[in-house]
């Protein structure tokens, strides 16, 4: 049986969800459709926004100063869109997320002018503007703490020992730090056996009491012995309330607490997925999972059909407008085989970051034979083209559909892994292509 | 030798060292393992493992690594791979499509036909029920007895009998599954309550057979075959045009073999069949208030419907029940959630399938609720049970029976 929305979102990680929430704010009928997880949840669950130039060494100081940077060396970069959008502003955007967020459980902390070096799992800083409430912590410069890296026996993802030793490295090499930096392994599994531990169970195990009373028991004996001001911890303080257990622990034993950034698929990633669909809902937008948009029809240069397909069922909507947020290779939006790469949904031609065409080449010939390039792959800037208000361009440069946008790493022209600007751009683009959709909507009435 | 006994040939000495060849849709199967990037990200989503840990159930992953990054020697998985209740979650999280929920059917099928003595016992039992009756429960012996326990129930659900039509021609051929012939009974009067008010012209089969779903979980794929070759005599001889359901298992089970057989008949869910055929609006009109005051009740998501159908049958549930006078429909956090019931794991580890439906019954718990519904009988009585063993006075019903309870004089 059809359903009717004024707009459809094909896609709902990061880009997808924020537009549709754009959407959904602006009173429009919106549908947020995803296949399964959404690639967000595999991220860190904090918010990068630009973090360095590609190539570079020093992170930017700001991120307003980075995204102004990207996008004048980059010309074909999707911030340049931002300078003429002066009603939505970076400023606004991230402003506006932190108010969607407000209250959830990942509520985040930062700004469009702060650069914040979080502490990584590995014991190395990355460049962000937003981290989760959890996550943050001010006291990491100051050099009279002492500081715990704790570990839990059985997890893998974390190694205290070499943690600390990185970051002592830093230290002495002479970055500002903690003048103590001690660690250690704690003992307390959810099942029987103290191997293999997922975060995710962790992050179950101390939602319960004694979970909770578990871990608050260990920490103690081990602050009480190292004499601990600030406890480092992998992203494991739970799925539904981490702030308060945070404050639960900080209260117990006396020391400030936070949350190392981890890989992927990581608990603050999985916090983040989950608040942004509570937002969309309780902005009176609606998601669909488990559905694949698998054809479309166009009529007069427009989008009039969009049919949806689940493991038995399909039918079709009639969108106003539609969204495409499907995502780069894990999201599933582009695919590559050996002849070449192409856009999943609607066959929209594939170029590079210079926006040369990448349709025919085979994708192993866009990647640098060194795995870990200052520079990136050329690989990750691939995507469709846009034009000044998001909407993808077809084989001859032309607007492909007057009531399509695309948001998020479907679109080409940045390098997410070295320019540290993946939900950046997800979150600029999505809020963006949300309020054109809308805008689009009602004007059409 | 010719080319056909070369063939035959080599088969037969493939069976002799137990190897099988896979077929054309197996290999494809496969072949979506190979696709597994070792994310994780089913392990964070599976109910079994959470409920367990991964010592107990590797999870999808585990299982996905076996049969990618190892020889296939299945029997070393046979531990966990009846661990599996089916859900389907972890196909649908996977970022790259790998098709769990089947690869577990394909290794059970292959324990089953080359090392059966590596199959619980338990399932053997099942299997011996299904190759007797063919139906998944041991029949009532006396029919006086089974029409007895069938009039109790519609008497304590103040529900009408309404007489069993099999009639060849008919439009809808009504399947009501074997838990609910054998054991929920009131599932199966409800929906015929629910079409006779419709006026649908629908019939009964004439003598009811399983689905195949339990034969499939056993892993015993000629008793599988044998069962849904029986169904389709059945619905030719009847002539129908579309199947209606009242189980989740049997709408997902059902759809899968229709397609992969191309019988060209459509099987719905009778949710879909009352929003999509009979329509919204016109159920309203035969809805009245249920009690005296507003009931809050909360939705259960049966995975055969959500995850190996469409997440919309829920959906229509929620219109249906919005559709109900003085119903008010409260969200648990885990309502798309394994029960637990699923993938036979409640017949050889009933502990597995108590803990898992735990959280469930926490999350119902803790909303207002006074009553559970789920359109599927088998996440019905698991449900139930487990509320009952904590003690609650929460209220469960099958959602065919609580439609047909809110029907006007009904």
């Amino acid at each position: 049986m059809d359903a009717d929305y004024d707009i459809v979102v094909i896609g709902g990680g990061l880009a997808g969800l924020t537009a549709g929430i754009s959407a959904a704010q602006m009173n429009a009928n919106t549908l947020v459709v995803r296949k399964g997880e959404g690639a967000t949840s595999l991220s860190s669950g904090a918010l990068d926004i630009a973090g360095y130039l590609r190539g570079g060494e020093t992170p930017f100081l700001t991120p307003e100063e980075g995204v102004a940077a990207l996008a004048h060396v980059y010309p074909f970069h999707p911030y340049s869109v931002l300078e003429s959008i002066p009603s939505l502003g970076l400023k606004e955007i991230v402003s506006w997320l932190k108010d969607i967020l407000a209250g959830s459980p990942s509520a985040m902390i930062g700004s469009h002018d702060t650069t914040t070096m979080a502490l990584t799992i590995l014991g190395t800083k990355k460049p962000t503007c937003l981290v989760q409430r959890t996550m943050h912590t001010t006291r990491l410069d100051n050099t009279d703490e002492t500081l715990l890296f704790a570990g839990i026996k059985g997890l893998a993802d974390f190694n205290p020992s070499t943690a600390s030793k990185a970051l002592m490295e830093s230290v002495i090499a002479g970055e500002t730090g903690p003048h103590k930096i001690v660690h250690t392994l704690l003992e307390c599994s959810p099942f029987r056996q103290p191997s293999n531990i997922s975060p995710v169970e962790l992050a179950r195990y101390i939602e319960t009491e004694d979970g909770l009373d578990r871990i608050i028991k260990e920490l103690q004996h081990c602050t009480e012995q190292t004499g601990t001001t600030l406890i480092a911890l992998p992203p494991i303080l739970g799925l539904v309330n981490p702030i308060e257990i945070k404050k639960r622990i900080e209260e117990e034993t006396g020391t400030e607490i936070f949350e190392l950034l981890s890989f992927p698929p990581s608990v603050p990633g999985y916090r983040l997925q989950r608040s942004l669909e509570a937002s969309l809902k309780k902005a009176g937008g609606t998601l669909l999972v488990g559905h694949e948009a698998v054809s479309f029809k166009k009529q007069e240069g427009k989008i009039i059909d969009i049919t949806l397909k689940s493991p038995r069922r399909t039918f079709n909507t009639h969108p106003k407008s539609v969204i495409l947020a499907t995502g780069k290779f894990v999201g599933g939006g582009l695919a590559g085989n050996r002849t070449g790469l192409r856009e999943t949904v609607f066959d929209l031609p594939v170029l590079d970051g210079t926006r040369q065409s990448v349709q025919d080449v085979r994708p192993s010939h866009l990647t640098r034979v060194v795995p870990l390039h200052k520079e990136g792959h050329p690989l990750f800037e691939c995507g469709i083209g846009f034009d000044t208000r998001f909407r993808p361009i077809d084989v001859k440069g032309d607007i492909f559909a007057s009531n399509l946008f695309a948001a998020g790493s479907v679109l080409c022209g940045y390098n997410y892994p070295v320019e540290k600007s993946g939900l950046g751009v997800a979150l600029v683009t999505g809020r963006i292509c949300g309020v054109h959709a809308a805008e689009n909507v009602t004007g059409g009435n | 030798m010719d080319e056909e006994e070369a063939y035959a040939h080599v088969r037969n000495t493939l069976k002799e060292e137990r190897m099988m060849p896979f077929s054309t849709s197996e290999m494809e199967v496969v072949r979506s393992v190979g696709q597994c990037i070792n994310c994780g990200t089913c392990l964070n989503h599976c109910p079994v493992t959470r409920a367990v840990g991964v010592e107990r159930f590797t999870g999808p992953r585990g299982i996905a690594v076996e049969l990618s990054r190892s020889p296939p020697e299945y029997w070393s998985s046979t531990d966990r791979i009846y661990l599996c209740t089916g859900c389907g979650t972890c196909r649908e999280v996977c970022p790259k499509n790998v098709d769990i929920p089947n690869v577990v059917n394909l290794m059970r099928r292959r324990i089953f036909s080359q090392r059966p003595d590596l199959v619980p016992q338990s399932l053997h039992q099942q299997n011996e029920i299904l190759r007797k009756h063919n139906l998944a429960f041991v029949p009532w012996d006396d029919p006086d007895e089974k029409a007895e326990s069938r009039n109790m129930r519609l008497e304590r659900l103040d529900l009408p009998f309404i007489k069993d039509k099999i009639r060849k021609g008919a439009e809808v051929l009504f399947y009501p599954g074997c838990q609910a012939e054998e054991r929920a009974q009131e599932v199966r009067e409800a929906a015929k309550i629910i079409l006779e008010r419709f006026n649908v012209d629908y019939t009964l089969v004439e003598k009811m057979t399983c689905c195949s779903l339990p034969a499939i979980l056993v892993g015993d794929m000629e008793k599988s075959i044998e069962l849904s070759t029986i169904l389709k005599k059945q619905i030719d001889d009847l002539g129908v045009k579309k199947i209606v359901t009242t189980c989740a298992g049997c709408t997902s089970n059902l759809n899968e073999i229709a397609a992969r057989n191309n019988w060209e008949i459509p099987v719905y869910h009778i949710l879909e069949f009352l929003v999509e055929d009979i329509g919204v609006h016109e159920v309203s009109k035969a809805l009245s208030p249920m009690d005296d005051h507003t009931v809050r009740v909360t939705v259960h998501d049966p995975c055969h419907l959500i995850r190996h159908t469409s997440r919309r049958v829920l959906e229509y549930a929620h219109r249906l029940l919005n559709a109900i006078p003085d119903v008010e429909v409260v969200e648990s956090s885990a309502h798309d959630l394994c029960c637990g019931g699923g993938g036979l794991v409640g017949r050889h580890s009933p502990d597995v399938s108590r803990v898992i439906v735990k959280e469930n019954i926490r999350a119902i718990k803790e909303t207002s609720a006074e009553r559970i519904v789920t359109p599927c009988p088998l996440c019905t009585a698991q449900i139930e049970e487990s509320l009952f063993r904590d003690g609650s006075d929460i209220e469960v019903d099958d959602l065919t029976v609580f439609i047909a309870q809110s029907f006007e004089g009904g």
